[in-house]
């Protein structure tokens, strides 16, 4: 069995990573935390071979989102009620197309970013949990609707939506902060 | 290309680059040493407490070994026993084991004759009854437990 000495510098190295995309999916940092751990308990028990792996942090992205799915998942019936709530499929939200300047951030603050990290944060499962998935995961909106186990225009839907809250979210700091 | 086409390409691009510029997060400084510490707990908890995997490989053989020979026997036995009541197997099985595989063939078939004579309303009375009665013994033990645990 593998000696936790041998593995503490593999989990320093990877826990941000891990936790980060947990906390990105979920939304939680208790969750997030608790994930992170079942991860690493994982990655432990399979660590001979991780450790020599030159793919050791894609298998630990793999494994930590589909964790934070499965997490999710529990609650899909309330993630679904949400998603259904917010308006029909494929209905335009009347909201300002960005400018050529607004659309091209320049290099954010540390505070800027805290603000973006909150208002992710904040929106709701069906809308977070597919933009974490196109934006840092790269995975694709058929790839998404896999995961997610819904149809690719319902990511689509949902993915729009949540970008226009991200962006609504962010209007008046967008405006202060000059991005 | 639509209107809605047009606003979604835009919004995918800027939210492409204010995400992409967010950095890590750092983890909770406690989250290595409490991953650490389930790990310890994980080691050195008993052999028999943990997952078959991760038995000494001594173990796993051995006890591999002993449920292929327990499924062999029981193949074994139901295709070569004369399952039919009085039948003795001793000619099947010698010596104390034939003895023991021929009491037991007679104890079922003893069995199999009781129950072949009750009628089948009788056998389903009888395990409704036997199902609600574990039910309750389950359920007023789980409640005497909590009770005196202080368990909620």
């Amino acid at each position: 069995m593998t000696d936790p000495a041998q593995f503490e510098p593999f989990l320093r190295a990877y826990q941000d990573m891990v936790f980060t995309t947990a906390l990105r999916l979920l939304g939680n940092e208790a969750e997030a935390a608790d994930v992170s751990q079942e991860v690493f308990l994982k990655a432990w028990s399979h660590f001979p071979a991780l450790s020599e792996s030159v793919s050791a942090g894609g298998w630990l992205k793999t494994v930590t989102r589909n964790l934070c799915l499965n997490h999710l998942q529990r609650h899909r019936a309330r993630w679904t009620a949400f998603s259904d709530l917010s308006g029909a499929d494929g209905d335009p939200v009347s909201v300002d197309i960005p400018t050529a300047e607004t659309q091209t951030p320049t290099v954010m603050s540390a505070e800027q970013r805290q603000i973006v990290e909150a208002a992710l944060a904040r929106l709701p499962d069906h809308q977070r949990v597919p933009l974490v998935l196109y934006h840092f995961e790269d995975l694709d909106y058929a790839e998404i609707a896999r995961e997610l186990g819904v149809s690719l225009s319902k990511v689509k839907t949902d993915l729009f939506r949540a970008r226009e809250a991200l962006r609504k979210k962010l209007q008046p700091t967008r405006a202060d902060l000059g991005f | 290309m639509n209107e809605r086409h047009t606003k979604d390409d835009a919004n995918e691009a800027w939210a492409d680059q204010v995400l992409r510029q967010l950095p890590l997060r750092q983890a909770p400084a406690t989250l290595a040493l409490r991953i650490l510490r389930e790990i310890e707990a994980h080691r050195t908890l008993p052999w028999h407490r943990r997952p078959w995997g991760s038995w000494p490989l001594g173990l796993r053989v051995s006890t591999a070994g002993m449920a292929v020979a327990m499924l062999g026997s029981m193949a074994w036995a139901w295709f070569w026993i004369d399952w039919t009541p009085g039948a003795a197997p001793v000619h099947v099985v010698p010596g104390f084991l034939g003895a023991v595989t021929a009491a037991v063939v007679d104890l079922l078939g003893a069995l199999w004759t009781v129950l072949s004579h009750i009628g089948g309303w009788i056998l389903l009375g009888g395990a409704t009854f036997l199902t609600v009665a574990w039910i309750a013994t389950l359920g007023l033990g789980t409640t005497c437990w909590r009770l005196a645990s202080g368990y909620r």
